[in-house]
């Protein structure tokens, strides 16, 4: 029956937890199955519809009515003087313990329970009990702590604690498990992706944390669950990223939240808004530079003129804090030259100067497309000299780079300017060696 | 290993080691024995306990931070536990029992050394008292080498994590040093109802105020509030040097101040609203007695609290006298303390009293 059921719940999405449950029930069931028939006097007699009622519920993910058995159990047991004991009152305790917390999940505003109570508390009952299947009730375990402490805005240190805890406990069980498997077979690659789902939630919870810093073990310890899996490359980035900034996790965190956002073409501003709180976080200035340019080139790739003005922002202030990178002062100037291009085209020859000045004053791998922008914005306001000037140092810097098509913009707006101010002979002189050097 | 050797040294965590363990393991892991395999689970769980000392070092190490890599260490230790139980059943290969036994020693030995510079003195004391369960010894004599501190090594981004190395003895001796810093105090409050016990409050009012005895006081306070709110008549909290006072808005509870010294063994500490008097029955002004009780000099023989007293004589007094006296709460005076009751204890023996009185009685002290 749960075996084609498609699970609706996060944990029990995966088919090995679901199977694990499916054990569990079917063991017990067959349990009963070979029990003599009771008295119907006899309590276990009475225990026993409410039991499989509740098991039957579970499994269809009923939850209401899961929760219902499972309530009518106890409060049988407890009438009868029965103590909360025996691995069925456990399977029963769990079963209404999970199901009370998907109803919780659905509608917490109309939970009629005591969350600590009825969901935590059945369920840490049970496992004092029952501790078979440790992956999967750990899971659920560890994910109701865990969706609580995020109904609370991750503002509770103690719930954090333990959703931490029993979700790596599961972790460790299901390692254990597999400890035979092979590292790239399909069980060990659906644990893999179990270890990463972890360090997902340790990322969101580590974002909010009082204590950020904790994770820089936790986390690490998870990837090493999870090496010689498929997603290798992706444990050892995460492995690292935790120690981004000198182990400032909270920034390692949202750094990558930011770029695995980017990545996942997310909603632009949403990005911005991360990598941001990343830049705010960071203490080492490289680190937030490093930022900030990858801000101005993520922002300089989105369509808009807003973005392409906010990456010469984003760059400004990459090269402010780190001015001898190269990186960050390609990244800057090119934002520049962007932005100064599209005024030019756009006929706003003052922005398109003061940019294209902006983007000359440094030098930077690539620079040839600033001084070819600002000698044609400064021919257009008739400055001849420096246009001069500016368009030779293009042209120059460019011969040294490229042929042919690839140099011919700057050659052309050299000769161009040249004209414009009345040089023609010199201008085809340089016409003269451009042709006469093959290109 | 040599115990007299002295073995400090350090040990590079490489995230690319950690890629090949990891790896390793795995591939072999099918032609593994399951003694082999259980030996190398309980390491792990071993490995992953030290990794918390890095963030147990130097400054700005918050409560929370604490709070939260404590709760971690305890249920690693934990884990082991449960393992160290289990194994005790089913391997019967006495080799590899025993290195279980001391990687768990170990373990609990780790969680002392972290619960100590974690200012949770007491968890640490307990965490040790687990190690000398397990070997049996005291761990000073142990040959083994124990992680002691660990701190990011040169690499950026934290890619290394360099630990010191220290034999069992230099740890206990660490331990030591920590556990000085905190003074094991018990306390008896059964003659008070739930509710008034429920209103207790613990204040310090005295002592150092750098950080280490600030965060042990907290984290004692949580305790001894824990502790009363669980219900119990008679717990033990660890607490940091320094006078403290407990009192409560219920107007019913005595104020009681105690002053706590370093080094210190501190007899019970008795909350009860009732009292006593003592009065002297000695004609002899030589041997006027000096008394204290919770550390602090008692002025006025009248509305005593119930509990220990030290006792001193006057320098010229001759006469034996009893070293401590204990006074309980009792319905009946079981014994009057007369100089010939005394005779019997040995010269240079100290003299220990235990007196029962009741509420609002005088007792004189015949002596």
């Amino acid at each position: 029956m749960i075996r084609n059921r498609r699970p609706t719940h996060d944990l029990a999405r995966h088919r090995v937890a679901t199977l694990s449950l499916a054990l569990v029930l079917t063991a017990v069931g067959a349990t009963v199955a070979t029990t003599p028939v009771q008295a119907e006097e006899e309590p276990s007699a009475m225990l026993e519809p409410m039991r499989l009622q509740a098991v039957s519920a579970y499994n269809e993910r009923n939850w209401q009515a899961a929760s219902e058995a499972a309530d009518a159990f106890v409060a049988a047991l407890d009438a009868e003087g029965l103590p909360h004991a025996g691995p069925k009152f456990a399977l029963v305790s769990f079963i209404g313990g999970h199901a009370r917390f998907e109803l919780w999940k659905a509608d917490p505003g109309t939970f009629p329970y005591d969350f600590d109570r009825d969901v935590l508390g059945a369920m840490h009952e049970s496992l004092e009990i029952l501790q078979d299947d440790p992956f999967f009730k750990h899971n659920i375990l560890g994910t109701a702590y865990y969706e609580k402490l995020k109904h609370e805005h991750y503002r509770n240190p103690e719930l954090e604690n333990k959703a931490n805890w029993h979700l790596y406990k599961a972790l460790l069980a299901r390692a254990e498990e597999l400890v035979d498997a092979p590292r790239d077979g399909e069980d060990f690659t659906s644990f893999a992706k179990y270890v990463l789902l972890y360090i997902n939630r340790a990322f969101e919870i580590a974002r909010y944390s009082t204590v950020p810093k904790i994770y820089l073990v936790r986390v690490r310890e998870a990837c090493r669950l999870g090496f010689g899996s498929k997603y290798d490359d992706r444990f050892a980035q995460l492995y690292e990223v935790v120690g981004f900034d000198d182990g400032n996790v909270r920034a390692g965190v949202l750094w990558q939240t930011g770029l695995d956002k980017m990545n996942s073409e997310g909603e632009p501003e949403e990005v911005l808004e991360v990598f941001s709180e990343a830049a705010q976080v960071t203490r080492g200035y490289k680190e937030r530079a490093e930022i900030y340019r990858q801000m101005a080139d993520y922002s300089s790739r989105l369509d808009g003129h807003g973005y392409k003005l906010r990456a010469v922002e984003f760059g400004r202030m990459a090269f402010k804090l780190d001015p001898t990178n190269k990186d960050i002062q390609v990244q800057y100037g090119t934002s520049l030259h962007v932005v100064s291009y599209a005024h030019y085209n756009a006929g706003r020859f003052e922005e398109s100067l003061k940019s294209a000045k902006e983007s000359t004053s440094f030098e930077w791998d690539g620079d040839e497309v600033a001084y070819f922008d600002l000698s044609r914005s400064e021919a257009n306001f008739g400055n001849k000299i420096s246009a001069l000037v500016h368009a030779e140092k293009a042209y120059d810097k460019a011969r040294r780079k490229y042929t042919g098509g690839e140099l011919q913009p700057f050659f052309q707006n050299y000769v161009n300017i040249l004209r414009q101010f009345g040089l023609s002979a010199k201008a085809s002189q340089i016409e003269a060696e451009f042709q006469g050097s093959g290109q | 290993m040599s115990r007299t050797k002295s073995r400090r040294f350090a040990i590079i965590a490489f995230l690319a080691l950690g890629l090949g363990l990891f790896s390793g393991v795995t591939v072999n892991a099918g032609n593994v024995d399951p003694v082999e395999r259980e030996l190398g689970f309980v390491a792990e769980l071993y490995r992953a306990i030290t990794g918390y000392h890095v963030l147990l070092q130097g400054d700005g190490v918050t409560r929370d931070m604490v709070a939260a890599a404590l709760y971690d260490v305890e249920r690693y230790v934990e884990e082991l536990d449960g393992r160290y139980a289990t194994n005790k059943l089913f391997i019967e290969d006495h080799a590899a029992m025993e290195e279980i036994t001391q990687t768990v020693a170990k373990a609990h030995l780790q969680a002392a050394l972290l619960h100590a510079k974690g200012v949770d003195l007491e968890g640490s004391i307990s965490q040790y008292e687990k190690v000398i369960d397990l070997l049996g010894y005291n761990p000073v004599d142990w040959e083994e080498s124990i992680a002691r501190s660990a701190v990011p090594g040169m690499l950026p981004g934290v890619s290394e994590i360099v630990f010191e190395m220290a034999s069992p003895r230099e740890v206990v001796e660490d331990l030591k040093r920590f556990w000085a810093a905190g003074v094991v105090t018990r306390f008896k409050v059964e003659e008070y109802g739930s509710a008034s016990r429920q209103a207790f409050k613990i204040e310090r009012i005295g002592g150092r105020k750098d950080p280490f005895s600030e965060a042990a006081f907290a984290l004692a306070s949580e305790r001894f509030s824990e502790r009363i709110a669980e219900g119990l008549e008679e717990f033990r909290v660890v607490l940091p040097p320094g006078r403290y006072r407990v009192s409560a808005a219920d107007p019913t509870v005595e104020t009681l101040e105690v002053a706590l010294s370093r080094g210190g063994v501190p007899d019970p500490i008795v909350l009860n609203p009732n009292t006593f008097n003592f009065e002297f029955a000695s004609p002899d002004e030589k041997c006027a007695l000096t008394m204290t009780i919770n550390g602090l000099t008692v002025k006025n023989f009248q509305g005593l609290s119930y509990g220990t007293y030290r006792v001193r004589s006057a320098p010229g007094c001759t006469r034996r006298i009893p070293d401590k006296i204990t006074v309980e709460q009792n319905s009946e005076v079981s014994l009057r303390t007369e100089p010939e009751r005394l005779d019997y204890v040995k010269e240079g023996q100290p003299i220990f009293l235990f007196i029962t009185t009741p509420p609002g009685s005088t007792y004189t002290l015949r002596m």
